[in-house]
């Protein structure tokens, strides 16, 4: 168990950006710009990468143990392509042809021990040296037991001072017709 | 016959005052600002990169944002006493404009006055929210919805676990004051999501 503990570590070193939220990452790859496609339609990606090559993890941010979707392009559409990952289970996943969309697609799962890291998804299409990546980005611990404590009170009077002027409306307005009924019922038996 | 003359007005008077009082109450209570504005169909995506700012116009909100990670009690820590004006991105959630709901909390009041979010609960769906980051990109996002949950009893899954699309939820407190330990009952979350990612 160590033992991998470790390779796990030295792959990572070798492998993996460090720490999810390095700006660093953010900054190299002009390449598969995130493009704005939840649409199942061949996207019009504002920014193609060279000769139609990207490759997209959706989501590209994940819990440990979720499925995520890929699509990718290589220059060949029709044939099957590779992606890989150290943040799947399955370290190499084949993408299958969609001829009706334009793309290549598969499924991945992400490893239940997954670290909380952004990992490089690479994409390697067949008989050319050229494939294209992007990132996934692995989240833990993100929910939270309860709500956080965000206040002193400092303002809380401001709603109590309403519910005291409500309570007190009220009260004169039920004061108010009650009054109203016994002046008018005077009235009518004089 | 002057006892007479005299209850009438008064009850005229008792009614109205009664009325205007209730309804100033109800006003002052300053409930959830109503309705909900559905997300896009279609949407950016931003590479990771940690936020520094938050700008809401519509409340006059503009502050530096810091790191915050988990409070010895499992919840959200938050940003100290001295920093009751700044807001806290919580490192254990996405960036906001990564794929996933961005965490962000602020004070609601110090025990002398307004902070920061104060005004959260009055926003209303539509309202613009930007988040400046640290590769000089701005993630514009729009209010969904404004909703109150108990401290001990939030849809988990839907504040914090729904990665389909890039999204924010601002996080407050609101609700009854019972002070101790307790502080606020209630919170105060802002949904909203991506609708535009502002290059450097």
């Amino acid at each position: 168990m160590s033992g991998r503990r470790a390779m796990a570590v030295l792959a990572a070193v070798a492998w993996l950006t460090v720490a999810a939220g390095s700006p660093a990452l953010a900054a190299p790859a002009p390449s598969p710009s995130p493009s704005p496609s939840p649409s199942p339609s061949p996207s019009p990606s504002p920014t193609p990468s060279p000769q139609g090559r990207f490759v997209r993890v959706k989501p590209s941010t994940a819990e440990p143990g979720a499925i995520v979707g890929i699509e990718a392009s290589c220059p060949d559409n029709l044939r099957t392509a590779t992606v890989e990952s150290r943040a799947f289970t399955d370290g190499q996943i084949t993408l299958q042809p969609q001829p009706s969309l334009g793309l290549l697609t598969s499924t991945a799962t992400v490893k239940p021990d997954a670290a909380a890291l952004t990992y490089r998804v690479v994409l390697d299409c067949p008989d050319t040296l050229l494939g294209g990546r992007t990132s996934l980005t692995i989240v833990k611990g993100n929910r939270p037991s309860h709500g956080p404590a965000t206040g002193f009170g400092g303002t809380a009077d401001d709603v109590s001072g309403s519910t005291m002027l409500l309570t007190g409306g009220l009260t004169a307005l039920a004061a108010g017709l009650a009054l109203g009924v016994v002046t008018l019922r005077r009235r009518r038996t004089t | 016959m002057a006892g007479r003359r005299s209850t009438g007005p008064l009850a005229v008077a008792l009614i109205v005052l009664g009325a205007a009082a209730a309804v100033a109450g109800v006003a002052g209570r300053g409930g959830i600002a109503g309705g909900a504005v559905p997300p896009p169909g279609r949407f950016p995506v931003m590479e990771p990169s940690v936020p520094t700012r938050i700008t809401i116009p519509a409340l006059k909100v503009r502050a530096p944002i810091h790191d915050v990670g988990v409070a010895d009690d499992g919840s959200i820590a938050v940003p100290d006493l001295a920093h009751h004006n700044e807001a806290g991105w919580f490192k254990k959630s996405p960036t906001p404009g990564q794929y996933g709901p961005a965490v962000i909390v602020g004070h609601a009041d110090t025990r002398t006055g307004p902070s920061i979010f104060h005004g959260l609960a009055k926003i209303k769906p539509g309202t613009r929210v930007e988040i400046n980051r640290r590769d000089g990109s701005v993630a514009v996002f729009e209010v969904n919805s404004v909703e109150k949950f108990r401290k001990a009893d939030q849809p988990i899954e839907r504040i914090y676990a729904d990665f389909s699309r890039p999204s924010l939820r601002l996080i407050t407190c609101g609700g009854e004051f019972k002070g101790g330990g307790i502080g606020y009952v209630d919170n105060v979350v802002v949904f909203a999501s991506l609708v535009e990612a502002r290059a450097p």
